[in-house]
């Protein structure tokens, strides 16, 4: 374990005479790997700063040793370190087996400290240690160690300061481009809640985010692996993380770099970080690709070849601006949004019967909410802070539930009403969102820290959060908020019947049956102060979270919506995945993101504009044709990529292009529904279920962004050249072949045909090659086959050429 | 490669014996490596190709309760007893039965340690053999060898069965791209009305007609054609497209779905399970053409009920249809070059929870692989009394990954590039476990 020093070039060193103390900035940092380089008083090491992350940086505190649950060998250290207070009782506790031999023995041996079997263990020294030599006699590490026992393994937890802050310098790193190796020694400093400073580079670990780029040692030093791109180094200690970029520009694209005027400030941002990277952005996409993806990404729908023609035509400068102020006006716009919230939210029934008939209440509320494009944070507010009586009585609540219920579940069998008129859509909080079969709080404080802070606290469930500083306390606390309310039927009994339902919090006695937990971790905000709850008092704790999550200053909730729209919009978010910020994942483009949500919240966290703003922007309207410096780009925003359809946008487009209708039954769907629009995820047998879940809809089950696949697969081949609901929409005869082989019949209208075709599958105008091609085909079938039957053979082409499922 | 000549039948051996053939025949008779590859594949299994059929057990099966017992654990032995095998000295579960007639065949893994003790990245490292790092998705052992086998036209080299998952994470191509994923059959063979609706057959088209299309496609089908775009997806889809029209011409992959045309006899001795009839479905792949099968069969995460759980719902099918498999392949000739390896992605602890469970264990669990030259009847390294740690021939899921790999006729130090250029091996921390075919 003895290590040289790496070179640091950075901050100014100086070793005084005991090597001690290192000086940067004027104040003197302590360097463990200094204090204790020779046999000599090092002094006494802190069990927090010192011993506790030297068991991490060798490893024994990981989730394959002693970092797993049960502990390895009987010997259990909380993972990477968090929970001081456990590991000091393990470390000072007996052995639990006979070691090696004979009776249970202490681990720290006060009195005789070399025959400690937490020293003899990892040096291997006349022991077996299944984890191998951790620990060498003569490294400052063992002298640290020792001189710790030696001193009695002192640890008070309320006297020993804790770690507030870590850091990684330097914080950017610019590999020069044309030398592949310029290793760069990085340095971690560490401050402690007494405000003390520690160098702690040599009892940190490190990794990087990209070994394509650039490694980093065992010691932190860095070096170039020759790809171009950006990334980071992690460094760990204790139980925190801090994150250095690192930059690999490309040579080629530092020069030269092209004009990008910016259309708004996004633009400026973008261009800022290209700039660095050498990775020059792709030129503007043309009408007609802007065209399709506005339409696909905005509101899930082909433009018609009406739409098409109308725009193409257009010559007003500003007609990209009208058309997306157009789109978000369209009630396409909030269904579709509504479904992609379906999807976030985790819609997937509730406690009503049919259970699936609830999805379409919740889906309605969002409907509602985009087309009168609530706030945001109210938005939020409706499902944070959800009741069902909303300032209601009892009694007005019951009748209007009642019609709710009657409508979705009639009596009288009539299947028109059998979907609810929109008076649960206007509801001001979404209930529902906390009556889920299968929502134990659990589940929803996940999902809804997921949602709307875009964090994963999922992993503190269990263990400390790997990458970030969440810890079972605080999961568990925050979980609380969750606990303190309860479904309740309407006359007071515990079990709701399938209507009267309602949702009630702040009420002493409604727990969830978890009054013991909430007792035990009072509600409390992530990272922040402890709520609590008193229900005598009558406030709802959940008033307190979402305050704290709609705070201008709370760090998560603006970035996550604004994140969440970008990774729409552009396939990737500005942290990747949306849903994970942590602290190891830090955003590619901090200053895009950090501008994105205080201009959010400047604009009264107003949807609209924030799709207005990323939708104008030159960024999201590049081209996707690539050049030899953004080519492999996927962080940046440099070039528009290439994205398939989602399915419910694919089904829907194929309609569209067929000319034909998806009926459902009444039982699963009113009439009239577009795939995009669709709330509920069980559909009936009737339904498009097969060509939804080959294509990847999600069934809402997972609290992760990823339930949702936009990958290819051969099955979606398979359909689209072969499956009989492709083959027969093509061929219904009341479908669009048939009605363009009626209005353009003569060998004349070949030209007219292929161009309408084209409008309809690709929105946009065949050019001379594919007109050429077209019409050459339309002319030798002509002898073989009816004209219906040619142009669903075009018809079929056009849809299994990658243009119609890859947007660009 | 040093395992050659412990091989029975290797496919390495056999591919050099045709090449010298080929470049000796060739010299008058022009016959050269395209003609042996085009040969090779019209032939599918008859062919020096290897294929390799996995049974994820998804949860992590308790090692505890099927292959290393320690009835004389005290109070974690658990409930079941061992029983004896058709091989001398050979202990398993009393609850595999089947299993116990077959234990000439397969070889069990005692010793396999450092698993990763959680389902998502537990599995990932099991089946692709490479520990997971955020910085790249190693791919599933399925698609690399979609990647380095070509199955016969319009067999697609790589079919997921998911009979039952449990885990969020399914098998990915990783870093090697969509285009080597599987085609995953979520319909259930056990189904009466069993059919792959992604496979039935085009329907009042004529085969001119058919081709008129396609000819008429490829001709518009230009926009994305002149640019190196670098999307996975997009390359993705143009494999699938060429594997899909060959599929449409040939009737071979839709006969292999067809499990009626198995006598009765036969799909009993699988047993009617869901997954007794995806392990013969799997047979029949492989004797299509197809280079690897993955079964993904879940609910071993048994935290609560170990033992009822096992003793009623997890261990007989399974131990009935792999059984089958095994046998069914061994009379068929087929266990030389089909490789049928059965693993979670954890043990399960020694101590017994108050749920009567077992949690997770990263640190010991077993696994069951045969066939393709690895030595069947042997059992390679040991647990303590406990069944806690290794003490004997400890191996890694890497080192089984790249002697899975090996067994196949695939090096698994060869080096990949990611789609950014980086280099990768196959399995980077692996060593081949030589006495598996000793």
């Amino acid at each position: 374990m003895m290590r040289s020093h790496p070179a640091r070039g950075f901050l100014p060193i100086a070793v005084l005479a005991m090597g001690v103390v290192a000086v940067a900035f004027g104040e003197t940092i302590e360097d463990p790997s200094v204090r204790w380089a020779a046999e000599g008083p090092g002094g006494v090491p802190s069990f927090t700063k010192h011993v506790v992350p030297m068991f991490l940086k060798a490893g024994c505190s990981t989730r394959d040793c002693h970092g797993a649950f049960q502990g390895r060998n009987g010997f259990r250290l909380s993972l990477f370190g968090y929970d001081r207070v456990l590991d000091h009782k393990e470390l000072t506790a007996d052995t639990e087996k006979d070691e090696p031999k004979g009776k249970p023995r202490p681990r720290i041996d006060r009195a005789n400290p070399d025959a400690s079997l937490a020293l003899r263990k990892p040096l291997e020294d006349g022991v077996e240690h299944e984890g191998g030599t951790r620990l060498k006699r003569g490294s400052w590490q063992y002298r640290m160690f020792r001189d710790w026992i030696v001193a009695g393994a002192p640890f008070d937890k309320a006297t020993e300061p804790y770690l507030e802050k870590l850091e990684l310098l330097p914080a950017e790193i610019r590999l020069s481009p044309s030398a592949k190796t310029n290793p760069t020694a990085l340095r971690v400093l560490a401050r402690f809640s007494d405000g003390s400073r520690l160098d702690v580079t040599a009892l940190a670990t490190f990794s990087s985010n990209d070994e394509g780029i650039v490694k980093v040692s065992k010691t932190g030093v860095v070096s170039a692996l020759g790809a171009t791109g950006d990334t980071h180094i992690v460094a760990s200690y204790g139980a925190e993380v801090a994150t250095a970029q690192v930059l690999a520009p490309d040579a080629r694209g530092l020069a030269n770099f092209p004009d990008f005027p910016p259309n708004n400030p996004v633009d400026e941002l973008v261009a800022a970080k290209l700039r660095k990277l050498g990775i020059q952005p792709s030129a503007i996409c043309d009408d007609a690709a802007f065209l399709r993806r506005v339409f696909v990404d905005a509101i899930g729908t082909l433009p018609t070849p009406a739409e098409a023609r109308e725009f193409l035509a257009d010559t007003r400068p500003d007609k990209r601006e009208r058309l997306i102020d157009r789109l978000l006006d369209r009630p396409e716009y909030a269904l579709y949004w509504a479904t992609i919230w379906s999807d976030w939210t985790g819609n997937a029934g509730g406690v009503l019967n049919p259970n699936f008939k609830v999805s379409w209440l919740w889906h309605d509320w969002f409907v509602d909410k985009f087309q009168r494009n609530v706030p945001f944070d109210q938005l939020a507010r409706g499902i944070i802070v959800a009741s069902s009586l909303e300032g209601r009585t009892l009694d007005e609540f019951r009748a209007e539930n009642q019609a709710v219920s009657k409508r979705m579940n009639p009596i009288d069998g009539a299947p028109k009403d059998s979907f609810d008129d929109g008076t649960y859509g206007r509801r001001k909080t979404l209930d529902l969102f906390w009556m889920k079969r299968d929502g134990d709080p659990e589940e929803m404080a996940i999902r809804s820290a997921s949602t709307f802070l875009g964090i994963q606290i999922n992993c503190a469930q269990c263990h400390k959060h790997p990458f970030d500083r969440w810890t079972q306390d605080d999961f568990e606390s925050f979980t609380s908020f969750f606990r303190v309310m309860d479904v309740r039927s309407l006359d007071g009994g515990e079990r709701p019947n399938r209507r009267d339902y309602h949702l009630v919090a702040v009420h002493p006695g409604y727990y969830r049956g978890q009054a013991d937990a909430v007792k035990k971790h009072p509600p409390k905000i992530l990272g922040g102060e402890t709520v609590g709850y008193d229900p005598a008092s009558g406030k709802d704790p959940r008033e307190r979270l979402w305050q704290w999550m709609a705070d201008p200053q709370n760090p998560y909730f603006a970035r996550s919506i604004v994140n969440r729209l970008w990774g729409h919009y552009f396939g990737t978010g500005i942290v990747h995945p949306i849903d994970d910020f942590n602290a190891a994942n830090p955003p590619s483009n901090p200053e895009l993101l950090d501008w994105l949500a205080r201009d959010f919240i400047e604009h009264k966290f107003d949807l609209k504009h924030l799709h207005r703003r990323i939708l104008n922007s030159r960024t999201w309207q590049l081209s996707h044709v690539p050049n030899d410096t953004n080519r492999h780009d996927r962080r940046n925003f440099s070039h528009a990529q290439l994205k398939r359809m989602p399915a419910e946008v694919f089904y829907d487009a194929l309609l569209a292009v067929t000319g034909t209708q998806q009926r459902y039954s009444p039982t699963y769907a009113p009439p009239g529904v577009r795939t995009i629009g669709l709330a509920a995820t069980r559909l009936g047998s009737d339904g498009p279920e097969y060509a939804l879940r080959i294509f990847g809809r999600p069934k809402r089950e997972q609290t992760c962004a990823c339930e949702r696949s936009n990958e290819t697969g051969l099955t979606q081949a398979l359909y689209l050249l072969n499956d009989a609901d492709i083959i027969g929409r093509i061929s219904n005869p009341d479908g669009n072949a048939t009605k363009l082989a009626r209005r353009f019949p003569n060998a004349a209208d070949d030209s007219a045909l292929a161009e309408e075709a084209y409008l309809l599958a690709l929105s946009r105008r065949p050019d001379a090659v594919e007109l050429k091609r077209v019409t050459e085909f339309l002319q030798t079938s002509r002898a073989d086959l009816p004209r219906e039957e040619t142009v669903r053979d075009l018809l079929w082409s056009l849809l299994n050429v990658r243009e119609f499922l890859f947007v660009r | 490669m040093k395992h050659s000549s412990h091989c029975r039948c290797d496919g390495v051996i056999s591919r050099r014996h045709f090449l010298r053939a080929g470049s000796i025949g060739g010299i008058g008779l022009g016959f050269g490596l395209a003609d042996l590859l085009r040969m090779e594949a019209q032939a599918g299994v008859g062919s020096s190709e290897k294929a390799a059929i996995l049974v994820y057990l998804d949860g992590g099966q308790s090692h505890l309760e099927s292959w290393d017992l320690k009835p004389d654990a005290g109070a974690t032995a658990g409930e079941f007893k061992p029983i004896a095998t058709n091989v001398p000295g050979l202990q398993i579960c009393e609850h595999m039965p089947r299993l116990a007639k077959q234990a000439d065949k397969y070889c069990v893994l005692r010793g396999v340690k450092d698993a990763l003790g959680v389902h998502g990245v537990g599995m990932q490292y099991v089946r692709s053999g490479n520990r997971p790092v955020p910085s790249l998705v190693y791919p599933d052992i399925g698609s690399v060898i979609s990647k380095e086998r070509t199955s016969p036209q319009g067999i697609p080299p790589f079919v997921s069965l998911p009979v039952s998952r449990t885990n969020q994470t399914i098998e990915t191509p990783g870093y090697l791209g969509v285009a080597f994923g599987s085609f995953t059959v979520q319909e259930d063979p056990s189904a009466a009305d069993f059919s792959v609706r992604a496979l039935r057959p085009p329907g009042g088209m004529t085969p001119e007609r058919l081709q008129a299309r396609r000819s008429l496609t490829e001709q518009l089908d230009t926009a994305y054609r002149n640019t190196d775009l670098a999307n996975d997806n997009l390359a993705g889809m143009d494999r699938f497209y060429a594997q899909a029209w060959d599929i449409l011409r040939s009737a071979r992959i839709r006969e292999a779905f067809e499990l009626h045309r198995e006598s009765a006899q036969m799909r009993d001795t699988y047993g009617r399970s869901a997954l007794g009839q995806a392990l013969l479905l799997a047979r029949r792949l492989v004797e299509a053409g197809v280079r690897c099968v993955t079964l993904d069969f879940g609910g071993w995460d048994t935290h609560q009920n170990n033992f009822k759980l096992m003793k009623d719902t997890l261990l007989p099918p399974w131990d009935q249809g792999m059984a089958a498999l095994l046998d069914d392949l061994h009379q068929r000739g087929m266990l030389q070059k089909t490789l049928v390896w059965s693993t979670g992605e954890m043990g399960r602890t020694p101590t017994i929870n108050k749920d009567a469970g077992r949690d997770h264990w990263g640190a010991a669990m077993s696994m069951m692989i045969a066939g393709c030259g690895i030595r069947g009847g042997q059992v390679i390294g040991a647990t303590d009394a406990a069944g806690s740690q290794v003490i004997a021939d400890p191996c890694t899921p890497a080192d089984v990954a790249a002697s899975a790999l090996h067994a196949l006729g695939i090096p698994h130090t060869k080096e990949y590039h990611t789609p950014t250029g980086r280099p990768v091996m196959i399995v980077r921390d692996g060593h081949v476990v030589e006495k598996m075919f000793g």
